[in-house]
């Protein structure tokens, strides 16, 4: 277990996450995906294409997962 | 010693005539945070007029735990199960923020709704009312932004906390509203950009009441403790609908997602 800080961006907006939340770093991957597709599910404009991206940082502030999700409207 | 109307704060209990109030066996009893006050699948022994505090129903699955509902002042923790003759809930019902309450046994009750229509009828209004507020939290889940429901829900719990500062973790928020909990990180950074609320570790104070009121619109309408006199043609300030855009409901199925960038550390469990 550690804490970890979830910084995302849903192409317009950053969001730096100062609270963090425990969890196990096989979490890790499953927090980021659901974090990524609340965002894209709710922040994606009709008819825009957007890139949703993610950081994931431990105590110290090193970065140990990143993801990015771009939806392309065609 | 008789416990006087004049001195009970649920809503419910006010809007009884004395003459139905005085049928009531009631007790009053302290309710610390995290009592069990009606457990899934066991039968309800005891009804809990709330006075004071909050009680949540939750759904317990192997999923996880989700609050479906919330009682506080307005109404009678148990009643929906009880006052429809099933006796039993599947639903978890809990202290959530701690207070005191009014219990009665589940038989003195019914005998007492058996003699009087007014008192049934003035209970089967408070079932009403948490039927409605639980299709109010289905329509949120359903179409609302994490930040308008957790502006809902925050509204909803301050109506009955009676203060702008609540001690809530964002672990406990993601139960509450069935979300990841970095969704709750997001949201609150959110209302805190628009200066709604200030959020501390643990805790979160409530600095714009009518803002909050103005983001959550519609999905608030029927969430508050409401006076049983204003049941019908209430109406609140708010934005308009909130609308789901198709390209986001097929971004969530998965149907337009390409992935431009992945980059990993070397730990395992992140691949």
């Amino acid at each position: 277990m550690g804490r970890y800080f979830f910084d995302v961006s849903d192409g317009e907006t950053q969001f730096h996450d100062t609270a963090g939340i425990d969890l196990s770093p096989c979490d890790i991957v499953n927090e980021t995906r659901s974090l990524l597709n609340l965002l894209a599910y709710e922040r994606l404009p009709q008819g825009v294409s957007r890139t949703f991206d993610a950081h994931v940082r431990d105590s110290r502030g090193e970065v140990v997962y990143r993801k990015t999700v771009r939806l392309n409207c065609s | 010693m008789q416990i006087q109307q004049s001195s009970v704060r649920n809503q419910l209990l006010k809007a009884l005539s004395l003459e139905d109030f005085k049928r009531l066996r009631l007790e009053r009893v302290e309710l610390p945070v995290k009592l069990v006050l009606v457990e899934p699948h066991v039968p309800i022994d005891y009804l809990y007029f709330m006075e004071k505090g909050m009680t949540s129903i939750t759904t317990d699955t192997s999923a996880g735990q989700i609050e479906i509902g919330m009682i506080g002042r307005e109404g009678l923790v148990g009643a929906s199960p009880v006052m429809l003759g099933v006796g039993h809930s599947l639903h978890c019902h809990f202290v959530q923020m701690p207070g005191e309450g009014l219990r009665i046994a589940t038989q003195d009750l019914l005998a007492v709704v058996e003699q009087s229509s007014s008192v049934r009828h003035t209970l089967m209004r408070g079932v009403q009312a948490l039927m409605d507020q639980m299709g109010q939290t289905a329509f949120a889940n359903a179409v609302c932004t994490i930040e308008i429901r957790l502006a809902r829900w925050l509204l909803m719990c301050r109506d009955r906390a009676e203060g702008d500062e609540m001690i809530l973790t964002h672990e406990f928020l993601a139960k509450m509203l069935g979300v990841r909990r970095p969704g709750i990180s997001v949201a609150t950074q959110i209302l805190e950009g628009r200066r709604l609320i200030k959020a501390k570790r643990g805790r979160i104070i409530i600095l714009d009441r009518t803002g909050l009121k103005a983001l959550a619109g519609e999905s608030y309408g029927s969430g508050g403790p409401r006076k049983l006199d204003a049941w019908q043609g209430e109406r609140r300030d708010g934005p308009s609908r909130i609308t789901v855009s198709p390209s986001a409901t097929a971004a969530t199925n998965g149907t337009m997602l390409s992935r431009a960038d992945v980059s990993r550390n070397l730990n395992p469990c992140l691949l």
